[in-house]
């Protein structure tokens, strides 16, 4: 080992405020998940993923463009598809808000937060992540050499939580984002951009909102335990509590036990915000011999959207009182155990 | 800088019922600091409580002119702390962690990393400093502990025993480093440690502390004079004939079992004692003035405050 005495100099410069040092440590939290083994391929996939979302959102802007030849493809190939063209186009005409707005609303509601959907992939890439998050500090004992440095607790965990918010944007908002923006960057009209506009509002809202909780959740059940593996565990076991227990409460008596799972919250809080069931009853009125019938019925049912009423509002009170306490929770089990030795 | 760097009023820190340190005030200026005392004494401690990783219970400190309690982050942007656990990153290259330990001091990247290599250079890591901190040796992660405590340039830094673990070789290497960061850079060093040896090569003030309480604070100068009155002489042969040399000019003296004499002659100086031996034709191959003094001032300590 080469020894060079000479080599220390007194440095003059500035130093960054307390911002610059959080997100220092957001982006070094980032980096260390990405290194994770497999963590690329979920991130890959979420984003394969939203390509194939455009994908399906430029077919469906075609069929909106009688000249196109995708449109002519379609309905020359695909029967079903002879009488669906024209009627869209029609709607179009006719109706945008409903024909583009409310398909392009609904679409985002099934792709931001249905199982097969980048939330899934957010929840694998979290369930890697957390042992990374803050476990890992703690069975090294690296928060000593935090809280030696100019970052106060709160900033450590501002920066841990800014991190989690970089991979979620990475596997959940951005490539939400990006769908949008290749739906509509691929659609026939220009027109799309504003009709489509609460659509994006909706899903940047409710996967933001997301963000935050499981983001909290997340750090929260990291900074529990300093061995990885149960964390890992007590992660795993966090989301399949939430499906028992939505499973259980699901009309049954005990149905409050629905509230304590976050799986079924959020359902409630994106059927609010999405506010699905209020433009199947505007799709009802409007064009009421469209939502007659068995496969409707059907299709609605899938979706979750037994009445024909929108979600209660005492009910998303309900829920976001109880995401909120879970996120408190996780607060307090920050508060409690990130802190040197 | 002038003026105390480190000044404490009656600083208690409370484990449930266990006082981890006792009403300590201390008032230390700049240089190099020893802080001495068994395991278990409250060292690490002091300096977390200082370092606000342990709030104080009792009492306040100031650090560098400014309140502990109220402007921590101020402090630790002036402050650097390698702690005695490894308290590395996992899966961090060296360079990597030496750079974001700047970074968390406010460094921009650039420099960070510039700064980063400069102090992995002082500490002499070579290309180690591409590894994995996991996979590093102890003396590797004790020199990046202290690289990471240097690289934003503070003005006082806590060592929390440096040579833990090192071999005589690497040991002596972060002795000159950290001695060179007082005498050549100006940088105020608190170096914790029960090696006494460590303490009396490279600290010019001592502070010993045992069961939470200070014992002893003083400069290494002072407390040598303490024990001025006694030396360690090595002679070739003749051990007899100095021995009645020295009786008969009324000192205490004894031969040890390495052959050398330990003397006890009460003067000031050691010079009319060389003087007289001269005299007589003994001349010593050396002469050691004070020996121990430090291991004796501080047992003296601890038996002064009771037994542990």
């Amino acid at each position: 080992m080469a020894q060079i005495d000479s080599s220390y100099t007194h440095r003059d410069g500035d130093t960054r405020g307390i911002g610059y040092r959080r997100w220092v440590i957001a982006q070094a939290t980032l980096t260390a998940c990405l290194k994770l083994k497999g963590m690329k391929w979920v991130v890959w996939s979420c984003w394969i993923y939203a390509f194939l979302q455009g994908i399906f959102l430029f077919g469906f802007g075609q069929l909106m463009d009688p000249s196109s030849a995708v449109y002519a493809f379609i309905t020359e190939n695909l029967g079903f598809f002879k009488s669906i063209g024209p009627m869209f186009q029609g709607w179009a005409e006719e109706n945008p808000r409903i024909a583009i707005g409310m398909t392009y609303n609904l679409f985002f509601y099934i792709f931001t937060g249905y199982i097969v959907s980048t939330l899934t992939l957010s929840l694998v890439a979290l369930g890697m992540a957390i042992p990374r998050l803050i476990t890992s500090d703690l069975s090294s004992r690296a928060i000593t050499i935090y809280s030696s440095k100019a970052v106060s607790r709160l900033d450590y965990c501002l920066g841990k939580f800014g991190g989690v918010m970089l991979l979620l944007t990475i596997t959940w908002l951005g490539p939400m984002l990006a769908t949008w923006l290749m739906g509509n960057l691929m659609a026939p009209k220009i027109s799309f951009f504003w009709h489509t506009a609460p659509a994006l509002l909706h899903s940047s809202m409710f996967v933001m909102s997301g963000m935050i909780f499981l983001g909290l959740m997340a750090l929260g059940v990291s900074s529990m335990t300093s061995s990885p593996r149960t964390a890992t565990s007590i992660w795993v076991g966090v989301l399949l509590l939430g499906v028992v227990l939505s499973r259980i409460g699901e009309g049954s008596e005990n149905y409050w036990l629905q509230y304590l799972s976050f799986w079924f919250n959020l359902e409630l809080l994106q059927g609010w915000v999405f506010n699905i069931s209020g433009d199947f009853i505007e799709l009802g009125t409007e064009y009421p011999s469209f939502t007659d019938g068995h496969i409707f019925d059907r299709f609605k049912e899938r979706l979750g959207i037994k009445k024909n009423v929108s979600t209660p509002r005492h009910d998303v009170a309900v829920a976001i009182t109880c995401l909120s306490l879970l996120g408190g929770a996780a607060l307090l089990t920050l508060y409690k155990k990130v802190k040197p030795e | 800088m002038s003026g105390a760097i480190i000044e404490c009023s009656g600083v208690t820190k409370l484990f449930g019922d266990f006082a981890g340190l006792n009403n300590v005030s201390l008032s230390v200026s700049p240089g190099t600091i020893g802080l001495l005392g068994p395991n278990g004494a409250g060292k690490s401690t002091l300096m977390k409580c200082l370092l606000q990783l342990h709030p104080i219970s009792m009492g306040g400190a100031r650090l560098l002119g400014r309140d502990v309690g109220s402007e921590g982050r101020e402090i630790r942007t002036r402050v650097g702390y390698a702690p005695e656990q490894d308290c590395l990153i996992s899966g961090m290259l060296g360079c990597e962690y030496v750079t974001y330990c700047a970074q968390l001091n406010g460094l921009p990247f650039q420099e960070a990393r510039q700064r980063a290599h400069e102090m992995l250079d002082f500490v002499g890591m070579g290309q180690e400093r591409y590894r994995a901190v996991d996979t590093y040796s102890t003396g590797m992660k004790q020199r990046v502990k202290l690289a990471q405590a240097i690289v934003h340039d503070p003005e006082l830094v806590f060592l929390d025993e440096p040579t833990n673990g090192l071999d005589p070789k690497g040991r002596e290497q972060i002795l000159q480093l950290v001695e060179s960061l007082w005498k050549k850079h100006n940088i105020s060093v608190v170096l914790s440690s029960h090696l006494l040896q460590d303490v009396d090569r490279i600290c010019g003030e001592i502070i010993i502390i045992a069961r939470g309480e200070v014992l002893v604070q003083d400069t290494l100068k002072n407390l040598k004079a303490r024990r001025a009155g006694f030396a360690e002489l090595v002679v070739e042969g003749e051990h007899q004939r100095v021995l009645e040399i020295l009786r008969a000019n009324e000192c205490t003296c004894e031969l040890e079992s390495n052959g050398h004499i330990t003397v006890k002659h009460g003067r000031e100086s050691l010079t009319p004692v060389l003087k007289f031996l001269h005299d007589e034709g003994v001349r010593p191959i050396e002469a050691l003035p004070s020996p121990n003094a430090l291991e004796e001032v501080f047992l003296q300590a601890l038996s002064n405050h009771g037994p542990d």
